[in-house]
């Protein structure tokens, strides 16, 4: 068990050294704990927001109501996360390429195996929540139709 | 809109086919592949990789699916992408266990006492070939062993490959299994299409120094 004099020390601790205070300091720490980004929430991404926004139009058509919209918004999530991760395996492979050009001997693909395999878990799960949330529609449409 | 409307499609012999929400089914018409691969942006390539290759295996999978609605095009996207994603990763691993190969006649000769420089010379020269695959034979050997020694060399890195070309194919399976619940019939026509593709890439022109791995894609892309 923690003894009250090591408490009293780390919160004399803390209280000397809380994180950075200046804007500048924040911004640099804000990504700290931040490895690759394809977890992060879409919304955080413009990019991948915009890309969601544009699948989600194209399935659900112009006249969709607020409930079907509802519905099909996990599907375009997922199906950008997925297009996402795409993309990052293939800049991952190219950059394997470019930093082993030269080398000739090692294959990109075959250099950044560990990291492909992490990319493929995170593949298989997008697609989980994609079926889970076609199922989801469907199960609707089906109560709907009854 | 009419959230109630259904459609069906093929019958199935399996299963009935799933309600799909009419209003989101537009006319075959209205859903053009420029606009669809648009929403899907371009395709994730590698930079040695073809993207006319990679269009004549969407172009087939689209041929041999006709897909009806936007659920479908993103089904069949997805089919392709992982399709193209096998090639991928069985290319690499043919053109790893190549690469693999000079060094691999290295050790071979190695264990066998003999001289190993000429296996430099094995893949330009024709009669240092020879003259290697006739020292191989004098110990009842062949070209085999080399490939052997290379697939032992290089077996944990084949284990990965080949465990992400299962879960690729795995994925690919699971996306006809969710194509065929979407419409009945649809996957059986799909399954013999990328394999037309794969012996057409096969054929595809090499680019210019392509020669270090054989099995890849041409340089080209768009």
């Amino acid at each position: 068990m923690t003894s009250p004099d090591r408490i009293a020390a780390n919160r004399g601790n803390a209280a000397r050294s809380t994180g950075p205070r200046t804007a500048a300091g924040k911004r640099k720490v804000a990504t700290n704990a931040l490895r690759h980004g394809l977890r992060a929430s879409i919304d955080a991404d413009p990019e991948t927001s915009g890309v969601v926004a544009r699948i989600a139009a194209v399935l659900a058509g112009p006249d969709a109501s607020p409930h079907l919209r509802a519905l099909i918004r996990p599907i375009a999530e997922a199906q950008a996360d997925m297009l996402r991760i795409r993309s990052t395996r293939t800049k991952l492979i190219d950059l394997g390429a470019a930093a082993n050009a030269g080398e000739g001997e090692t294959d990109p693909i075959v250099s950044s195996l560990a990291t492909l395999v992490r990319l493929d878990r995170y593949e298989r799960s997008a697609m989980r929540r994609r079926q889970v949330a076609l199922r989801e529609l469907r199960k609707s449409y089906t109560r709907l139709s009854k | 809109m009419n959230n109630t409307a259904v459609v069906t499609t093929e019958t199935n012999p399996h299963h009935q086919p799933p309600p799909v929400p009419a209003a989101s089914v537009p006319a075959a018409s209205a859903v053009a592949a420029p606009a669809m691969t648009d929403v899907f942006g371009k395709p994730a390539l590698l930079r040695d990789e073809d993207a006319n290759l990679y269009d004549a295996l969407f172009s087939r999978v689209v041929a041999a699916a006709r897909p009806r609605d936007p659920f479908e095009w993103m089904l069949l996207k997805d089919y392709a992408d992982l399709a193209w994603e096998i090639f991928r990763l069985r290319r690499a691993k043919a053109g790893f266990v190549n690469t693999m190969h000079k060094n691999a006649l290295v050790e071979v000769l190695k264990k066998l006492a003999l001289e190993p420089r000429p296996a430099l010379l094995f893949h330009k020269n024709q009669e240092a070939k020879a003259a290697i695959l006739e020292q191989l034979a004098l110990h009842g050997l062949d070209e085999g062993v080399v490939t052997a020694e290379a697939v032992v060399a290089c077996c944990d890195e084949l284990a990965l490959l080949d465990a992400m070309i299962k879960s690729a194919e795995q994925r690919r399976n699971a996306m006809l299994r969710e194509i065929d619940y979407h419409r009945g019939g649809l996957a059986t026509r799909l399954r013999d299409a990328p394999d037309v593709v794969d012996a057409e890439s096969e054929d595809a022109p090499v680019a210019d120094g392509a020669e270090a791995q054989p099995a890849r894609l041409s340089a080209n892309r768009r």
